[in-house]
């Protein structure tokens, strides 16, 4: 729906300010066509976040007269379509924050919604960007879905060419010659590396998890902790690896339980893989201000110094762990959840002697 | 290790043919009684009847999930206080919080174990009763 305007007819004779007045006119009235038309929902505030302008977009979301002047349904309505409270949204902007983004999924629809503090001279203004990407999301979710259906499909005749070729390697289907063996050999392991390219597909669709939405829990961290060293214990004893656990009383955290699991289950996986016979692993968290740091220390291979810059990019395995299984998508993924979560992660690493991996995480939540 | 499934009575429950003809060997190597099953009402149906000292079960099953089969195994007065052993090919974190609400003593993701370690965790757990 356009507004039309005619232009001003100007008279031969006008004072300049007649002439500037005529020109303000037709540049407001250029900027409110963009404004009300625009394919992006815009709700602008006054610095009593009172509304001054919704536009066309917001307005068919809303479902309000697109006609009508009165914005004061403007707010109320954008609870309940988009079951967000804005004053939530737009409160901290005052003290520290200038633009929040996050989509947000309103039954059938999904809305990328953005907040923001417009600054100027005299005063402040706060916008409301809204733009609905049900389609895209939609389509990416089926994706998503449709990977994670194929890893599930290959994994099964991918586990029976793994525990056949096993048998073979045993000897418990016959004797083999060294020969049979070398290529038997050859044969399991290109079939590892395809077991991994699975890995590697269901661990990118975590990515995505990890790019969505948060949901904060209350949550005590040796919980999470003590359940995945249960879950690793036969690797542990398998290579008689020493687990210790300090302790100490740490409160409870503000945190996505389920993205945290993933990633301790990260750092205990790699510690354990890369830990020798016979080493250790030393789990500690303890409070520090508004933090709890965790750490986790083993003996293992260590990280090489040179490689110690990139080992947190997609993708990247240090030189001496290539022979070691495992996707390289994993510390990627850590330092974006914990990153998610306004905390930090870092480590100290000596080649050969072992690696300490700490993570601080706020105990409330600051994620944004 | 190698004689610990010696004479145990196993109920195993997976669909694919070709993993149940390779655990078929490798238990039957073992020497421990295999009943081998690729539904989960097969299974039910052979509880009623037979007892077992373990079962193993595989969660993505025709018909009914090795969930579904799971909650009938524990809220069955002869049949709770039997291991159950859970086998998937996903490493899904809420997969595994159900096995273990439901009551699973294990919960083993089969691509990334050996047959071999598999096995050692049957008997491990069989040990623990």
């Amino acid at each position: 729906m356009f507004r039309t305007f005619k232009k001003h007819s100007t008279p031969a004779q006008t004072s300049n300010t007649d002439i500037s007045a005529s020109q303000l006119q037709t540049e407001k009235e250029e900027l409110e066509i963009i404004a009300m038309n625009m394919e992006e929902g815009v709700i602008l505030l006054d610095n009593t976040k009172n509304v001054i302008l919704a536009n066309r977009y917001i307005k068919e979301i809303l479902n309000i007269d697109i006609e009508s002047k009165d914005n004061s349904q403007v707010l109320k309505k954008f609870s309940e379509v988009l079951n967000i409270n804005p004053q939530d949204y737009l409160a901290p902007l005052d003290k520290f924050v200038r633009v929040t983004k996050k989509e947000f999924d309103a039954g059938r629809k999904v809305y990328d919604v953005s907040f923001s503090l417009a600054p100027s001279e005299s005063t402040q203004h706060y916008l409301i960007w809204v733009r609905d990407i049900t389609q895209p999301k939609l389509l990416e979710r089926a994706k998503t879905e449709f990977i994670a259906l194929i890893a599930h499909q290959l994994r099964t005749p991918l586990t029976g060419t793994k525990w056949t070729l096993n048998m073979f390697l045993d000897g418990e289907i016959g004797e083999i010659t060294p020969e049979q063996k070398g290529f038997i050999s050859k044969l399991y392991d290109s079939n590892e590396r395809l077991i991994l390219i699975t890995n590697d597909l269901l661990e990118s669709q975590k990515l995505d998890l990890a790019d969505t939405q948060y949901s904060f829990n209350s949550v005590q961290i040796f919980d999470i902790i003590d359940n995945l060293v249960g879950e690793l214990k036969t690797n542990i004893q398998k290579k008689h690896i020493t687990v210790n656990v300090l302790r100490n009383t740490v409160p409870m955290l503000e945190i996505d339980p389920d993205k945290i699991r993933l990633v301790f289950q990260n750092l205990l996986d790699n510690a354990v893989k890369y830990t020798m016979e016979e080493g250790t692993i030393t789990i500690d968290a303890h409070p520090d201000n508004e933090q709890v740091v965790i750490s986790i220390t083993d003996t293992g291979v260590g990280i090489p110094k040179d490689q110690q810059a990139d080992i947190f990019n997609r993708f990247y395995r240090a030189s001496n762990a290539q022979h070691i299984t495992g996707s390289g998508l994993g510390l990627f993924l850590v330092k974006k959840i914990i990153e998610g979560h306004g905390g930090k992660v870092w480590f100290e690493s000596v080649e050969s002697k072992g690696s300490t991996f700490y993570i601080a995480l706020p105990l409330h939540r600051k994620h944004t | 290790m190698s004689n610990e499934l010696n004479g145990k009575r196993v109920l195993w429950v997976e669909d694919d043919e070709f993993l149940g003809t390779i655990v078929e060997k490798k238990l039957l190597a073992k020497q421990c009684i295999l009943t081998h099953v690729t539904t989960g009402e097969q299974a039910l149906k052979y509880l009623d009847t037979n007892l077992v000292d373990i079962i193993v079960l595989d969660i993505v099953l025709p018909g009914m999930s090795g969930f579904e089969i799971l909650k009938h195994i524990k809220s069955a007065e002869k049949l709770k206080e039997v291991p159950v052993v859970l086998l998937s090919n996903l490493n899904r974190p809420e997969d595994m919080e159900m096995g273990v609400k439901l009551g699973a003593e294990r919960f083993l993701v089969k691509a990334t174990l050996s047959l071999d370690d598999i096995v050692d965790q049957i008997a491990d757990t069989l040990h623990k009763q």
